[in-house]
């Protein structure tokens, strides 16, 4: 089992991504609503992935990566946005983010990348 | 172990060539060693032969030189030395055994073996022995002291023994002459035999590395061949694959290899060992250079999930302009990167790029024809709520009216007086289309020629105006235009034989069944039942503007009866009325060209309450003034202000057009209007022209 | 849009009357042709655009007004290929202020030219109509004809 948090301001899509993560494989051990308390969670429930929005109040997403890498580096960070800009989709990478999907994703979409993240290549 | 499989064959040959080069090495070795041995056997029987010379001669002296009372020691001594090594080397032969070389040192003889070899040593055995036993005495009494008795003994022991060395010694040398012949074709046998075994030897070593040759050339062969057949199909995937494939290195260098399809995408050879981001910087902008070096940074990273760095590719879709034979071609790459691992490290990019012009081209196609469809359906709506048998006869007239706008656009004109004429005669023409589309129910036509109207405006209010400001009115005068024959094929289309007329030989009855067909689709929208009753309006013998009128006052009628008068079947049904709703519609000749169009219906009436309240709520009347309007007042009102009794409008009616296209088209036929109405039990229109 | 590249390419050519000294140039109010024959002249210079839109823009004048304009800039050399130079050089004109205004999606190609009747661009679709637009220049009549898709 892998421990999950979800970062995402949209308590729809945070509700979405739990109800649709495989649960054979993560347990959604917490879920934050801004780039604050994903910092704080992290320190608290020690996530070994964590789903990432990148446009959020507060503290935004490349922000928030930082700091989460600068806690803890083994953690494997993606990115779900719905940035149709690619040049920070980039950078959140750059920043220590693992991989990429797009908004709107369905549930194969994913559980594939959510698969990807903790497969070894 | 596939290796070895492969190459057992060689490897067994090998071996056996191994071991036949140390087998032949060693027997060599041997032999040599062999050939020295029989080499002295023959001397030593040799040195037999001179030795039993030498006896035969040191006798002789000794004998002579003792009856001449000479010195004779030397002599003997010669004679007992060859005599020990006659004796020795005959009996070494025999039994085996060790006696001088004739080098130097002892050597050890084999016994021979062979029945010559041991007859010829027999027989000089038989012959010595008495000789070796005479010399042996000899020796003992010469040595003894000089007496008389002895002298005699002596002399007659030496001649005795001189006596039959003379008679034997020749058989003797013969003897020994025939045992060096003999141990010389002992030698000689076993030298030959020694060449043939190294002459198979080599003869076998030679048919050993040939077959290694052969085998290792066949297989050398074989693998040249596969290597060969790869090559060809890499050769043939790379020059029919459609894609553009090329790898990237760590360096950004683009591979060697790439296949064909890639230089007819980019309509230039590349070279190999260029730089991917040189290469593709000319089509991209500065920033978006920037994000392909950035992305193949991030592909290069083995913490990255390749997979899912898909959608930040910014190479997906790409717009490029290629020069091609001097035309300028706008295409659409999709470049797709996979990494190339060995031993767990990414060494390279293998991309593919793929033209999806065609693709792209298509979507867009696909969204146009969407788009077009949605108006088309617009246009369908509009047509089949709109008077079919009128339709022709719009479009007839429209397109002459733009073929008329046309052709004032057409004539020359410079000042700007003369312009502003134009505009003034254009004006003309479009509201006449635009009143008859707005008839017609053609409401997208009558906007865009209301929009028209507003264009017109616009530049009449201009001080000055010149050619170049009826751009957009000539546009829109396309767009009329286009549109006019979109409807005509759409009509076309609707009119083509699979819709069944139900009386096809006769053109008005044609009026009957589309009436009908409209009442149907209204009741349908509405939720309505509807049983209507059509007279006259067959074999009319109007003129054609006439009858376009009059169709056009039926079918407004028919609607306005519908959506106003006939009431929900549940409705009907609460007021004792029979769930169908019955609207009859006929036209009579009263007197020569007098006619009567009258549209009755079994509905609503008339609601003068909420007629009283609208023109109120309108403004039209004062609070004072609304409850004293009688029905007449109050339809009038209605009439000529556009009231509708419909709460909402709706696509059938609402705005409050309806009564009042009525009034205008008994205008245009010069006619008059009268209405009965009475409350929940029906209405009737009589038009009289 | 439409009227905006119509409007690009009937300012094009009336800035290159504007050029010659003698500047008065009518633009007459546009209409429209089934066929480009409508409108030709003697020498007409044709521009394929290509792109978001696809058409194309012709030039077509008379060769005595192509002749005056030769005259008008000083030079005396009116032979036939300095005719077809002239129509070409308006037409090219023309495209590279198309192309400098209409910017990217748009790809103007390097004008053709044509004496008597113009090759029709392969890329009009057969009904639809080319805005014909009259220019008169002294008392010579030329005319653009402009079709997009």
């Amino acid at each position: 089992m892998h421990r999950l948090m979800i970062v995402d301001d949209s308590k729809l899509i945070r509700h979405k991504i739990a109800r649709q993560s495989d649960q054979k494989l993560f347990d959604v051990v917490c879920s934050a609503a801004n780039g604050e308390e994903a910092v704080d969670m992290l320190k608290q429930f020690n996530p070994d992935v964590v789903t990432m929005d990148l446009t959020m109040p507060m503290l935004d997403g490349i922000e928030c990566i930082k700091q989460l890498v600068e806690i803890d580096d083994t953690v494997k960070i993606l990115v779900i946005s719905a940035l149709n800009d690619k040049a920070t989709g980039m950078e959140a990478l750059e920043e220590g983010a693992m991989g990429f999907i797009t908004k709107p994703f369905n549930e194969n979409d994913l559980r594939i990348a959510l698969m990807d993240m903790v497969i070894e290549d | 172990m596939n290796f070895l499989g492969r190459y057992t064959s060689i490897i067994i040959t090998t071996i056996i060539f191994l071991a036949l080069v140390i087998g032949v090495l060693g027997t060599n070795f041997y032999l040599s060693f062999q050939t020295e041995a029989n080499a002295e056997v023959v001397n030593i029987a040799g040195r037999q032969r001179m030795l039993s010379q030498r006896i035969a001669k040191s006798l002789s002296n000794v004998n002579s030189r003792y009856q001449n009372s000479r010195k004779y020691t030397q002599q003997l001594t010669e004679l007992e030395n060859a005599a020990h090594l006659f004796n020795t080397t005959l009996l070494a032969f025999k039994n085996g055994g060790v006696t001088q070389s004739t080098k130097s040192g002892l050597t050890r003889l084999p016994p021979v073996s062979e029945s010559a070899g041991i007859a010829a040593i027999e027989d000089a055995l038989v012959l010595w022995q008495p000789l070796n036993a005479s010399i042996g005495e000899i020796s003992l009494s010469l040595q003894e002291t000089n007496t008389a008795q002895n002298d005699e003994l002596n002399s007659q022991l030496l001649s005795t023994a001189h006596a039959y060395a003379d008679q034997n010694i020749n058989a003797l040398l013969g003897l020994m002459n025939d045992l060096t012949n003999h141990s010389e074709s002992i030698a000689n046998d076993a030298a030959d035999r020694s060449r043939l075994i190294q002459t198979v030897g080599i003869l076998a070593s030679l048919i050993c590395f040939t077959v290694i040759m052969y085998l290792i050339l066949g297989q050398l062969r074989v693998a040249d061949l596969a290597r060969q057949r790869a090559r060809q199909e890499t050769d043939q995937i790379f020059e029919t694959v459609s894609q553009g494939l090329f790898l990237i290195d760590r360096e950004g260098a683009m591979g060697r290899q790439q296949s064909k399809a890639l230089e007819s995408i980019f309509g230039v050879k590349l070279d190999a060992g260029r730089n991917f981001k040189n290469f593709i910087a000319p089509l991209l902008s500065v920033d978006d250079l920037t994000k392909v070096e950035r992305y193949l940074k991030l592909l290069f990273d083995p913490h990255k999930k390749q997979r899912l760095l898909v959608d930040l590719n910014p190479l997906n879709k790409l717009p490029i302009q290629i020069e091609e034979r001097g035309l300028i071609k706008n295409k659409y790459l999709n470049f797709t990167f996979n990494r190339v691992s060995r031993d767990g490290k990414i060494i390279g990019i293998l991309t593919s790029v793929a033209d999806i012009t065609n693709e792209v081209k298509l979507e867009r196609e696909l969204a146009a024809e969407t788009v077009r469809n949605e108006q088309q359906f617009e246009m369908i709506k509009v047509l089949l709520s709109a008077d079919g048998e009128l339709l022709p006869d719009f479009l007839k007239s429209s397109s002459h009216t733009y073929e008329k706008i046309n052709n004032i656009l057409k004539d020359p004109a410079r000042t700007s007086l003369a312009f502003k004429k134009k505009a003034v005669s254009i004006l003309a023409l479009v509201h006449k289309t635009k009143g008859e589309s707005a008839a017609m129910g053609l409401n997208f036509i009558s906007s865009l020629c209301h929009e028209f109207e507003d264009e017109i405006e616009h530049l009449q209010n201009k001080p000055s105006v010149s050619g170049d400001d009826f751009i957009s009115l000539t546009v829109m005068l396309e767009r009329l235009m286009s549109t006019n024959e979109q409807i005509d094929s759409l009509f076309n289309a609707l009119n083509t034989p699979t819709i069944d007329k139900a009386t096809p030989n006769s053109e008005s009855s044609d009026t009957h069944s589309s009436l009908t067909e409209l009442a149907q689709s209204i009741a349908a929208r509405q939720g309505k039942k509807v049983y209507l009753s059509l007279a006259g309006l067959e074999n009319l013998n109007l003129p054609s503007s006439t009858r376009l009128n009059v169709i056009s006052m039926a079918s407004q009628l028919l609607r306005n009866a519908l959506s106003h008068g006939i009431e929900k079947p549940a409705t009907r049904v609460m007021r004792g009325k029979n769930e169908e709703g019955k609207i009859t519609l006929a036209l009579f000749e009263e007197n020569n060209h007098d006619y009567k169009l009258v549209c009755e219906d079994d509905g609503n009436g008339f609601d003068f309450d909420t007629l009283r309240k609208k023109a109120f709520a309108n403004g039209l009347v004062s609070e004072k003034d609304r409850t004293q309007l009688k029905p007449n007042e109050l339809l009038s009102l209605t009439i000529n202000n556009s009231l509708s009794s419909k709460p909402s409008a709706d696509q059938d009616a609402g705005r409050g057009m309806g009564l009042k296209v009525i009034n205008d088209l008994t205008k245009d036929l010069g006619g008059k209007l009268a209405l009965q109405t009475k409350s929940q039990e029906g209405s009737r229109f009589t038009v009289r022209f | 849009m439409m009227e905006n590249q119509l409007k690009i390419f009937i300012d094009g050519i009336v800035n290159y009357f504007h050029h010659t000294n003698d500047s008065s140039v009518f633009v007459g109010s546009p209409y429209l042709i089934n066929d480009l024959d409508e409108i030709s002249s003697d020498y007409t210079g044709s521009i394929a655009i290509s792109g978001s839109y696809e058409g194309a823009c012709h030039f077509t004048a008379p060769s005595a007004l192509v002749r005056h304009l030769i005259l008008s800039f000083g030079e005396t050399d009116t032979s036939e290929s300095m005719i077809s130079d002239t129509v070409g050089e308006v037409a090219n004109t023309l495209s590279g202020n198309a192309r400098q205004k209409l910017g990217k999606g748009f790809n103007i190609s390097t004008p053709t030219i044509s004496k008597g009747r113009p090759c029709d661009t392969p890329t009009r679709a057969d009904h639809s109509r080319i805005y014909a637009i009259p220019i008169s220049w002294k008392s010579y009549k030329a005319a653009l004809g402009i079709h997009l898709n």
